[in-house]
C-alpha cells in the first residue's frame, strides 16, 4: 500500500484503508525507512479499529513488526468507550532503560575499563534461566511489587534521591498484588535483580557529543562523561502477568462483543473488572521493572568507583491514565505504549529539577552502536499523546543474523570500535548484532525532525554486558 | 507389493529390498509405519537405509521467519498430533540440540481446558514454558489427547547446557494470527513466540 505523505517525516494510512478503522494511522519515518514497514503497517491499521482509539494509531521511527500491536506503536483509549489490551503493552512490561551518571572523566576510567566490565558481569546476574541473588518470599514479593524502587531503597539499594528521578517516581500507585496469579509469584521470585537475555544489556558509555548545551547542563550531562545504561525489563513476572490476562481478555472480548482484527489484540472495556484487574497486575510488573533497575542500580554503584546518579529511568512498555489534549479539549485516556517512551513537556509528572527543560527520555542503542538523551517536547504532547521512539528497531530476524553474522565477527568488529564485550551467550550476541538493527542515529533523527522530542546528547559504548 | 517405511521424518521406499518381502521384515516389523524407534533399537545401523530411495517428508514443523519474534509452523493429521508437534516445534526454538526421541523414565501428567481450541494451545505451550522457567525441565515424547479437556503425558530431564546448548528464552506463546486451519485434511497452525 502507498502511504500518503502528509508533512514533515509523518506518513498517513487513511481511515478507508481497513474495514472498522475508527481513526487514520500515523506514522513517523523517513522515505527509506517508508519502505520497509508493510507488516506494521497492517498492525497500525489494527490497533486503529480497537473501541474508543481517539485521533489516530501512532506508530514510531523504530517501528517493526510485533504481534498485535507493532512494536513502536501508541494508542489513547476514551475512558468512555474504550478499551485497555494486554498486547497494547506486550509482555516484557516496562522494559525501560535508566541511565546513570559519573562525576568520573574518561580518562581516570580507561585503563579498567575491562575490570569494571568484567566486576559488574559477575555481580549482576545476566543470561537465560539466571537466578538472582536475593531470595524473597512470595509475602515480600507482594510488597516489593506495591512500592516498587522504593522497596529496594528501603532495604539499602540505593538512595532515597533516586526515587525523585524515575518515572513515576519508580511506583504505579494501582498496582493490586489480589490480581497476581501464583504463578507470576513464582517466576518472579527468584528473578529480582537479574538483568535477563536477549535485547537487554548493561553498558558502559562516553558522553560523546553534546547537542543542547543548556539542556545537557539541566539534566548535568557533559562531553566526555562516563554514564551506564541499564536495559532490562520484570523479567519472568511480567511475562506471566500479560500471559494470564491473555487468556482473560481472549474470553472478554467475546463476553463484550468486541471484533478484533487479531487475537493478540484482546482488550476488555477500561470500566470492566478484567481490564481494572489487569491494570492492577500490570502496575504491580512496572513496579517489580523498577525495582529490578534499582537493584542493579546499587550492585553497579559496588562495582564502581566513584558517585553514579540516576538521571532518568524511562518505561517503554506500559499502559497509563494521563490527561491529553484531544479536539481542544483536556480528557484523560488511557495511553498505551509499546516499544515507545514517554516525551513530557511542561507537566507536572517531570521531575522538579527537569521541569523547566522537558523530560528525558533514554534511548539505547543496539549493542556497540550509540545512545542517545532526548527532551520531551511540545509538539509531542499536541500530536503524540507525549511520546516518542525507544530505541533502534530490528531490521534483520534473528535468523537472518545468525546466517549473515559469526560471533567472532561481532566481536571483532565491536574490538576495533574499542568496545569491551562480555557475553552470557555467543548466540545472543550474534542476533543482536549491530547490522541487525536500523541505524539509531536516523531513527532519533526523525522524531527530532518531526519535532517530537530534540536530541541532547549522544553516547557511545565503552564497555557491554550482554544476558 | 510395494513397501514404505519411515524413519526420522522422512519416507523410504523398500520395495526393491528381498528383506521387506511382503511388507515385512524379520517377521516383526511391518511396513507403512514410523520405524523410527524401532531402527534405533536394531542390531543394524540406519545407513541402512541410505541405499533406499527417499520419497516422501514428514512435515512435523518448520521454524518461520519473523523479524522481532520466532515463530513455527506445525502440522498434524490430529489435532492431538497437532498439539505434540508444536511443542516440539517450540523445544527446538527454545534449545540449540533437541533430539527427538528421548528417554521415557520420567513422566509428568498435565490437564488444561479451555473454551476453545487456540486458546488451549496457548496454554498446553504456555505451561511447558512455565515448567521450563522454574523447574529448568525439558520435555519430550508428548503424547496429548485431547477430548474436551487436553490431557498430556510428557517425559522430562532437566536443562543441561553441556548437552542441550545455549537455551533461547522464550517469554511467552503469542495469540497473534494463530488459528488453526484444516488444509487437504491437515492441520495446521502458526505459532509465533515472543523472544
Amino acid at each position: 500500500m502507498k502511504l500518503k505523505k502528509i508533512g514533515e517525516c509523518r506518513y498517513e494510512i487513511p481511515v478507508d484503508y481497513k474495514a472498522g478503522m475508527r481513526v487514520p494511522g500515523l506514522i513517523f519515518a523517513n522515505e527509506s525507512m517508508v519502505e520497509n514497514v508493510s507488516e506494521a503497517v497492517e498492525q497500525v491499521a489494527n490497533v486503529a479499529t480497537l473501541p474508543g482509539v481517539l485521533k489516530h494509531s501512532l506508530a514510531m521511527p523504530d517501528m517493526h513488526w510485533g504481534y498485535g500491536f507493532p512494536i513502536g506503536g501508541v494508542a489513547a483509549m476514551s475512558l468512555e468507550n474504550g478499551v485497555i489490551s494486554p498486547g497494547g503493552v506486550g509482555f516484557d512490561i516496562n522494559c525501560g532503560v535508566r541511565l546513570l551518571v559519573s562525576d568520573v572523566p574518561y580518562e581516570d576510567i580507561k585503563g579498567k575499563l575491562r575490570a569494571l566490565v568484567d566486576r559488574i558481569f559477575k555481580e549482576v546476574p545476566s543470561g537465560v534461566g539466571s537466578k538472582g541473588k536475593l531470595r524473597l518470599s512470595p509475602e515480600e514479593l507482594k510488597k516489593l511489587v506495591i512500592d516498587g524502587a522504593s522497596w529496594a531503597v528501603d532495604k539499602g539499594y540505593g538512595y532515597a534521591d533516586d526515587i525523585k528521578c524515575i518515572e513515576e517516581e519508580g511506583c504505579m500507585k494501582n498496582a493490586d498484588a489480589d490480581a497476581i496469579s501464583k504463578r507470576a509469584i513464582q517466576r518472579g521470585a527468584p528473578e529480582v535483580g537479574t538483568l535477563g537475555a536477549g535485547n537487554h544489556f548493561l553498558e558502559i558509555q562516553k558522553v560523546e557529543k553534546i547537542y543542547d548545551e543548556r539542556i545537557a547542563k539541566a539534566f548535568g550531562l557533559f562531553e566526555g562523561q562516563i554514564t551506564v545504561m541499564i536495559h532490562t525489563g520484570s523479567r519472568g513476572f511480567g511475562h506471566q502477568v500479560c500471559t494470564d490476562f491473555l487468556e482473560v481478555m481472549e474470553k472478554a472480548s467475546k463476553d463484550y462483543g468486541i471484533t478484533l482484527a487479531d487475537r493478540q489484540l484482546a482488550c476488555a472495556p477500561i470500566e470492566s473488572n478484567e481490564a481494572q484487574n489487569y491494570y492492577g497486575a500490570m502496575c504491580c510488573a512496572a513496579n517489580y521493572a523498577w525495582a529490578n533497575r534499582q537493584i542493579i542500580t546499587h550492585w553497579v554503584r559496588e562495582s564502581f568507583d566513584g558517585e553514579l546518579r540516576v538521571l532518568y529511568d524511562v518505561a517503554h512498555n506500559i499502559a497509563k491514565f494521563e490527561e491529553h489534549d484531544v479536539d481542544g479539549k483536556n480528557v484523560r485516556c488511557c495511553v498505551h505504549r509499546k516499544g515507545a517512551t514517554r516525551a513530557f513537556y511542561d507537566r507536572s509528572e517531570i521531575p522538579q529539577v527537569y521541569r523547566a527543560v522537558g523530560q528525558p527520555v533514554l534511548i539505547p542503542g543496539d549493542m556497540g552502536t550509540a545512545s542517545y538523551v532526548l527532551v520531551g517536547t511540545e509538539q509531542a504532547m499536541k500530536e503524540t499523546f507525549g511520546s516518542t521512539c525507544h530505541g533502534a528497531g530490528r531490521l534483520l530476524s534473528r535468523h537472518q543474523a545468525l546466517r549473515d553474522l559469526t560471533y567472532e565477527g561481532v566481536n571483532s568488529e565491536l574490538r576495533d570500535k574499542g568496545i569491551y564485550l562480555r557475553a552470557a551467550s555467543k548466540k545472543v550476541a550474534v542476533e543482536e548484532a549491530p547490522e541487525a538493527y536500523k541505524r539509531v542515529d536516523e531513527v532519533v533523527d526523525v522524531c527530532e525532525k518531526a519535532g517530537i522530542s530534540k536530541i541532547v546528547a549522544r553516547m557511545v559504548p565503552l564497555g557491554v554486558v550482554k544476558g | 507389493m510395494p513397501a514404505y517405511i519411515a524413519f526420522e521424518g522422512k519416507v523410504y521406499d523398500v520395495t526393491e529390498s528381498p528383506l521387506w518381502r511382503n511388507g515385512g521384515h524379520q517377521a516383526v516389523h511391518e511396513a507403512g509405519r514410523d520405524l523410527t524407534r524401532e531402527l534405533n533399537n536394531a542390531p543394524h545401523g540406519k545407513e541402512m537405509l541410505d541405499k533406499f530411495p527417499i520419497v516422501g517428508e514428514f512435515l512435523w514443523y518448520k521454524e518461520i521467519e519473523h523479524t522481532a519474534d520466532a515463530g513455527i509452523r506445525a502440522y498434524g493429521a490430529t489435532i492431538d498430533e497437532l498439539f505434540e508437534n508444536c511443542a516440539y516445534g517450540m523445544h527446538s526454538i527454545m534449545l540449540e540440540n533437541y533430539d527427538v526421541p528421548k528417554s521415557k523414565e520420567r513422566s509428568f501428567d498435565f490437564e488444561l481446558e479451555s473454551d476453545n481450541l487456540e486458546s488451549l494451545l496457548v496454554k498446553w505451550l504456555n505451561e511447558l514454558l512455565f515448567y521450563f522457567e522454574t523447574e529448568s525441565l525439558v520435555f519430550s515424547d508428548f503424547v496429548v489427547k485431547i477430548n474436551k479437556k487436553l490431557k498430556a503425558k510428557a517425559s522430562f530431564e532437566r536443562y543441561d547446557e553441556k548437552k542441550h546448548g545455549y537455551a533461547t528464552l522464550i517469554k511467552a506463546v503469542t495469540y497473534h494470527n494463530l488459528e488453526i486451519k484444516k488444509e487437504k485434511d491437515i492441520y495446521v497452525v502458526e505459532v509465533i513466540f515472543d523472544v
